[in-house]
């Protein structure tokens, strides 16, 4: 799979972006090189493993998000990714100084403020998705992950569409105002919101 | 942030924990129900093809080392007759055993001499070409006694290794030479 079809295909329905996922997170082109610039920062190898999925799953969310520009440099862009990523686990470890010790330019800028943060408001959200159910919790994963509607009223054995739909503004409803009732995590999106917002 | 903002924010959090969970049963090798019952059934299927060969494996291999020690290829000199065969030109690539070349030059559309049809027959039993010497057997008529003792013998070869039970066997005992009947019994002797 070329650079270009990893691009189209994350961007793309659920089934081929997974397939994407899939090999840009196996892909030897990009794990090793990234796997050997965190061993060599000084993580561990489980810990490297951890990031190197975080990595995966930050750059098909650029990529899908449409904030990743695909200049032929993407092996460049994901170490970059990479940088930010670990200088922010180093930062949460209190191993080293924050990421935006110095200012970012270019794409730095949007990387560095989508890293922000990443690991706290990760655990954060996996503990208020563990309040809202497991069936809704699922129900809400496979939305995010571009199911459409039809497909996640079969795999939930919902009778029909429109209920579907109904079943997802609930769950989603009860997500929000859970988090709303989270301080700390508030606070966080709060801040990643206004830090986006700068950017644009 | 107004609540739809908030609502976006949120969906790419969920995207990422879904990646996520995707990623992280992938890399565990979890499957899908029905892939890991395919998966065990074709690993049943092959370990019980694997038990039912094994047997016929060493069986195959015992027939072919008894077979070794009782067949070798004729050797062939030159025809005294007046009837000229295509072999007689090709008796070096025989004795150095260039089958294939002789093979080649016994692809003629006129009809084979006793003795080209001979040595056809052995090329064919050598190369271990079974299905092809039962159709040339059946598509020639042997004449000559010593070519029908020879025949019968390179018959009775081919069902051995084909696998006949030694009943079978024991049954066309009869049709051959008393000296092919010898190392008939030797075959018969190495079937358990």
């Amino acid at each position: 799979m070329t650079d270009e079809e990893i691009i189209s295909q994350l961007k793309a329905n659920a089934h081929r972006h997974d397939k994407a996922l899939s090999f840009l997170f196996s892909s030897a082109k990009f794990k090793n090189p990234i796997i050997a610039f965190l061993r060599n920062k000084g993580v561990s190898r489980d810990e490297a493993d951890l990031l190197w999925t975080d990595i995966v799953v930050k750059f098909a969310l650029l990529v899908k998000s449409n904030k990743y520009e695909d200049k032929g440099k993407m092996l460049g862009y994901i170490k970059n990714l990479s940088n930010f990523m670990v200088l922010n686990f180093f930062r949460d470890k209190r191993k080293e100084p924050t990421a935006l010790s110095s200012t970012p330019v270019g794409d730095e800028y949007q990387i560095a403020y989508t890293t922000n943060d990443h690991f706290e408001i990760k655990s954060l959200l996996e503990s208020e998705l563990s309040k809202i159910g497991e069936s809704c919790k699922e129900l809400l994963l496979y939305w995010a992950h571009g199911y459409n509607m039809k497909e996640i009223m079969s795999k939930f054995n919902i009778v029909s569409e429109v209920a579907t739909r109904k079943r997802k503004h609930s769950c989603m409803k009860k997500l929000l105002g859970n988090i709303s009732n989270n301080e700390k995590m508030s606070q966080l999106l709060k801040e990643y919101y206004n830090e986006l917002k700068q950017q644009a | 942030m107004n609540p739809q903002e908030k609502e976006n924010i949120v969906e790419d959090l969920l995207y990422e924990a879904s990646a996520r969970k995707y990623l992280k049963e992938n890399k565990s090798g979890k499957k899908k129900p029905i892939v890991r019952y395919l998966m065990m059934a074709a690993a049943a299927i092959v370990l019980a093809l694997f038990i039912v060969k094994l047997p016929m494996g060493n069986a195959d291999t015992s027939r072919l080392a008894a077979l070794e020690e009782v067949y070798s290829f004729p050797v062939i000199s030159k025809s005294r007759s007046a009837q000229t065969a295509i072999v007689d030109q090709h008796i070096s690539e025989l004795n150095t055993g260039n089958y294939e070349f002789v093979l080649d030059k016994l692809a003629v559309e006129s009809p084979l001499s006793e003795k080209d049809a001979f040595v056809k027959a052995h090329i064919f039993f050598e190369q271990r070409k079974y299905k092809e010497l039962r159709s040339h057997l059946q598509s020639y008529v042997f004449k000559g006694q010593y070519y029908k003792d020879e025949i019968s013998w390179l018959t009775f070869l081919i069902n051995f290794q084909e696998g006949q039970t030694r009943e079978q066997l024991n049954s066309s005992i009869h049709t051959l030479t008393q000296q092919h009947q010898k190392k008939a019994k030797r075959l018969l002797d190495s079937i358990r």
